[in-house]
């Protein structure tokens, strides 16, 4: 069924580019395609949205949603094949995520989305090679304090926030609690917002970082409540679905059986 | 289900929509397969016209369709990430129907991973074991310093605790510096007789480190035995301030985008001050003058283009220091200082689509003055260069590696020496010395990179020939090297390289007083076979053999001063893992065996090289033993440096004082040097804002007495021990702080 989906948007998309359309039809029809593609996870859909944005980017280079969604979707991907050990297109992904947001940066200092999101692309090379912590994650830090001074409502630079100080090991400043309290934060401001912006992706994974930083502090019912909220808002939201949510009921089963005993 | 048939009928009427407007519309098809160079379908790939919107997504099979109403001349594209993007110029009114086939090239060259060269150390994966800069920084005792962690790599012998790189055995005037391309000729502080003590560099300003200790590309000239290529770091993206105090130096980094528009400005500063840790460690009546040091670095960088960048470098040092010597039956005293400056101005940037393209021109200067009894020389040493290399792909298999570079050099030294080495009193007998030597070499090279030679996909080929010559010594050579790589399972790579190299003589032999300015060149053949096994993503090993036969090196001649008769050899054998070591302790182990053997130089015989430190091992590990403590250890081993030994004297009556006897040369050996270094790090943030470090160093923790050297009594039948810099336990404590 789902594959069933996922080809009707395709084909949708697909004929929609044959005729006459402008920058905006292409971003449009590219941001359905990677909320599907991360909803999914499917590579084929989030490389097709790639194609978009930079068939897009290409055709008006100073096209700032263009630019960012592409930046975006090589983040996107990069993860995809982090997942997947393909080493190779990770670095290949990750690095022009990095590249593009780097430029838009360097554009506009007081872009929060892509100051935020560069953030988290770089905080994503640490993980892999802590060796880098040295050399960029200071950058990184500083970019979630700027991002979050110009933009502090903003819930793309909440979950940044959030991600960030999950990740950050406490005697560098990380905290689970005050990541819990970003995640917080930006899902309740993600409930309130119009859904329409020019960039609106991110509800889903605020919901999914919630639920983890409640794993994390073993408050495995918010947890829960958390993820079920995620998969109320799309029911076929893979990460939550199959991996987060059923891992987290495993741990409430055990930590209840622990506290019974 | 329902949903699902709903959407794909409004999917079908919509292209049936679409079909029959541009049927009114003329349209044409597009369609096709890509492939890459193995002729394997490649899926994803982004195919559409420029400047329009009109394209597709290939799929699974490398198969695309697409229409458009287009006319005339178009511009197909086809992208995909880590190819080469394609182009290509179409004229839709020539046919109907557009039926292509495209082939996309890799961006990166198939066998880029595994085309390390034998000997090399750097940075990237792409230039063999890996030497972070990280590793720098928390390397045990080394101070953060470049040399002194570059010191623990095979291939390097622990001649002495000195910076200086003494590369498998032989001199390190035979081992060039180069950053962003220019030359470095002192980049040591407290330069001695037997090298500097630290570098002048300060690591945070630099990016890349690349090391070979032998078999090295083409594009190096004038070096008989190793390269250090360091590469600084571009314009900054944000402003950082670290401040660093030890009981040895402070010091201060900086970093700050100047523009939005890609130009940044870094910069450091420190100062050694010796004083605190001869006071905590005792040792502070060896001095008549602290030795301190100080040195600057700046680099201005900006991006001028979407490919262009140009960056300038500059640094100064200085230093001085007093030392109570201990000569045959009496003290004096060494006095030496030194200042240097540097300026290098860079430019790099693509042209022609296919060539990186980067300059460099650099001025350096350095002064130095040593003093010791009736020694009195005053050194300069100053170079002018212009280098500029090119790298060009020729195919997804081929590059070309081509350039130039020319370099003038003047070097003087004058001054007052010892009449007799063995007489440096203060009112013995000096000869006056007033050496020049003011030359300019010029060299060019081309070199190949080919991989997937003879078609294999796993055999790679690095080779090149380079030519220089010097006047006005009319020295000329041309120099062919090779290296070859097969990669014979997906974690095993053999290596096989082998050159010929040439250098001049060490300036000083040209002096017309007591040199040979008519001295040719010295050469060296290496052969190295190595094999790098990939034992996990984070842990490398690798064990080489090697050989090198040296010919034309000085030899002393009693009419004309030197001749080129000199020669001999080194073989040997290095070993490193590196990595998780043991899973848990992430380090490297280092091990090198080597026997080298020269005449050379007052050498009457080919005897051991005064470098020849047979075994050669160091252990480095770090451990976390929670996440904001780590514990390192630095354990080195190395035999004992040779030396003359002093085996009687002759009383000179018209001196008055005894002339050592020497036996062989080389014959003896000062005891097997050891040290373990412990280093004890705390990292946190203070105030919850600023990411500090904490450290204690302790030096020689085991208080090992490690000789420097010999001296005497007056008639030399009495020796007694010098000790090295670190010849007894030193403590060290220091912090670092970033904003």
């Amino acid at each position: 069924m789902k594959q069933f989906l996922i080809l009707s948007i395709l084909i949708s998309v697909l004929t929609v580019i044959g005729s006459t359309q402008s920058v905006d039809e292409l971003v449009k029809e590219g941001k359905k395609l990677v909320e599907q593609g991360n909803i999914t996870f499917q590579e084929s859909v989030l490389v097709n949205a790639r194609g978009l944005f930079e068939r897009a980017a290409l055709s008006d280079p100073e096209n700032y949603l263009a630019n960012y969604y592409t930046g975006y979707t090589d983040y996107r991907l990069a993860t995809y094949y982090m997942k997947n050990k393909d080493n190779t297109k990770f670095k290949q992904y990750i690095k022009s995520s990095e590249k593009i947001l780097r430029t838009l940066t360097r554009k506009n200092d007081a872009d929060a989305e892509s100051l935020s999101l560069l953030a988290t692309v770089l905080g994503i090379q640490i993980s892999l090679d802590p060796d880098l912590g040295q050399l960029i994650g200071q950058e990184a830090a500083i970019l979630i304090s700027k991002s979050l001074k110009i933009s502090p409502e903003n819930p793309r630079v909440l979950l940044h926030a959030g991600i960030s100080k999950l990740n950050t090991p406490e005697f560098f400043g990380g905290s689970k609690e005050k990541a819990l309290e970003y995640f917080k934060h930006s899902v309740n401001i993600f409930e309130k917002i119009n859904k329409e912006k020019a960039i609106n992706w991110g509800q889903l994974d605020a919901l999914a970082w919630l639920g983890i930083a409640y794993t994390r502090l073993e408050k495995y019912d918010s947890a829960i409540s958390a993820f079920k909220r995620a998969l109320e808002i799309e029911p076929e939201f893979g990460w939550v679905k199959y991996v987060l949510l059923p891992s987290a009921e495993k741990e409430s089963i055990k930590s209840q059986k622990t506290n019974s005993e | 289900m329902k949903y699902i048939y709903k959407i794909l009928l409004v999917s079908i009427i919509t292209s049936a929509g679409f079909y029959s407007n541009s049927a009114a519309q003329e349209i044409k098809s597009i369609n096709g397969l890509i492939k890459d160079i193995n002729d394997e379908p490649l899926a994803y790939v982004n195919v559409f016209i420029q400047d329009s919107f009109d394209g597709a997504m290939s799929g699974e099979q490398g198969s695309f369709f697409f229409s458009t109403d287009k006319k005339g001349v178009i511009i197909l594209v086809a992208s995909l990430m880590g190819y080469k993007k394609y182009e290509k110029e179409i004229n839709l009114d020539s046919e109907k129907n557009i039926n292509i086939e495209i082939v996309l090239e890799s961006s990166l060259m198939s066998t880029e991973a595994i085309m390390v060269t034998a000997s090399s150390y750097g940075t990237a994966e792409d230039n063999g074991v890996v030497m972070t800069s990280m590793d720098v920084i928390t390397t045990p005792g080394g101070a953060a310093d470049m040399f002194q962690s570059l010191k623990t790599l095979p291939g390097i012998t622990q001649v002495s605790e000195s910076a200086q790189l003494f590369v498998r055995g032989g001199d390190p005037n035979e081992t060039i510096t180069l950053l962003d391309q220019a030359s470095l000729y002192h980049p040591f502080t407290f330069e001695s007789a037997y090298g500097g003590l630290f570098s002048n560099i300060n690591t945070e300003t630099i990016k890349g480190i690349f090391f070979s200790s032998g078999g090295f590309s083409s594009r190096y000239g004038n070096v008989l035995s190793g390269v250090l290529e360091l590469t600084t770091k571009n314009e900054p993206e944000i402003s950082l301030l670290h401040l660093g105090v030890s009981l040895a130096s402070s010091d201060i980094y900086g970093q700050v985008p100047v523009s939005i528009s890609s130009t940044g400005l870094r910069f450091s500063a420190r100062k050694s001050y010796t004083k605190p840790i001869f006071w905590l460690n005792g040792g502070l009546d060896d001095f008549t003058v602290m030795p301190v040091s100080s040195d600057a670095n700046i680099t201005l960088s900006s991006k001028y283009s979407y490919t262009g960048r140009i960056k300038l470098f500059s640094s100064i040092a200085k230093d001085e220091q007093g030392v109570h010597v201990k000569l045959p039956g009496y003290m004096d005293e060494f006095i030496g200082a030194s200042n240097s400056n540097f300026i290098n101005l860079q430019v790099t940037d693509i042209i022609f689509k296919n060539m990186v393209l980067k300059t460099s021109l650099s001025k350096t200067n350095y002064k130095s003055s040593w003093k010791l009894g009736i020694l009195d020389l005053n050194r300069k040493d100053s170079g002018l260069k212009l280098r500029s290399d090119a790298e060009i792909d020729i195919s997804s298999s081929i590059k070309l590696l081509t350039g130039f570079d020319v370099e003038y050099r003047d070097a003087n030294f004058v001054g007052i020496i010892p009449a007799e080495d063995f007489d440096l009193r203060i009112d013995g007998n000096g000869e006056v010395i007033n050496a020049g030597f003011n030359v300019t070499r010029s060299g060019v090279y081309t070199e190949f990179e080919i991989s997937k030679l003879f078609g294999l996909p796993d055999l790679f080929f690095i080779g090149g020939l380079r030519g220089d010559a010097i006047s006005p010594l009319a020295l000329k050579w041309i120099d062919p090297r090779a290296n070859f790589g097969y990669k014979i399972t997906d974690n095993l790579t053999f290596n096989f390289g082998w050159g010929i190299f040439h250098q001049h003589p060490d300036p000083r032999l040209y002096s017309s007083s007591d040199g040979n300015p008519n001295l040719k060149a010295m050469d060296a053949t290496h052969y190295i076979a190595s094999l790098d096994y990939k034992i996990n993503k984070v842990s490398s090993a690798r064990i080489e053999g090697y050989q090198k036969k040296y010919n034309k090196l000085p030899l002393e001649d009693a009419v004309l001063n030197y001749n080129n008769k000199g020669y001999g050899f080194a073989r040997g054998m290095d070993i490193m893992i590196k990595g998780d070591l043991f899973g848990i302790i992430d380090g490297w182990l280092s091990y090198g065996f080597i026997n080298t053997k020269r005449k050379w130089m007052d050498f009457e015989h080919l005897s051991s090289s005064s470098f020849d430190i047979t075994h050669n091992f160091t252990f480095i590990s770090k451990y976390n033993i929670t996440p904001s403590f780590q514990v390192g250890a630095n354990y080195k081993y190395a035999t004992g440096r040779p030396f003359d030994p002093v085996i009687g004297s002759n009383f000179i009556p018209a001196l008055g004082i005894y002339e050592p006897v020497y036996g062989n040369k080389n014959s003896a050996r000062f005891p097997t040097y050891q040290r373990l270094d412990l280093r004890l790090t705390y990292l946190t943030r203070l105030f919850d804002k600023y990411f500090t470090v904490f450290y204690l160093e302790d030096l020689n923790i085991l208080d090992i007495n490690n000789i420097f050297g010999y001296s005497y009594n007056t008639d030399y039948t009495k020796r007694f021990n010098v000790d090295s810099y670190f010849g007894k336990r030193t403590i060290v404590v220091g912090t670092r702080l970033s904003f």
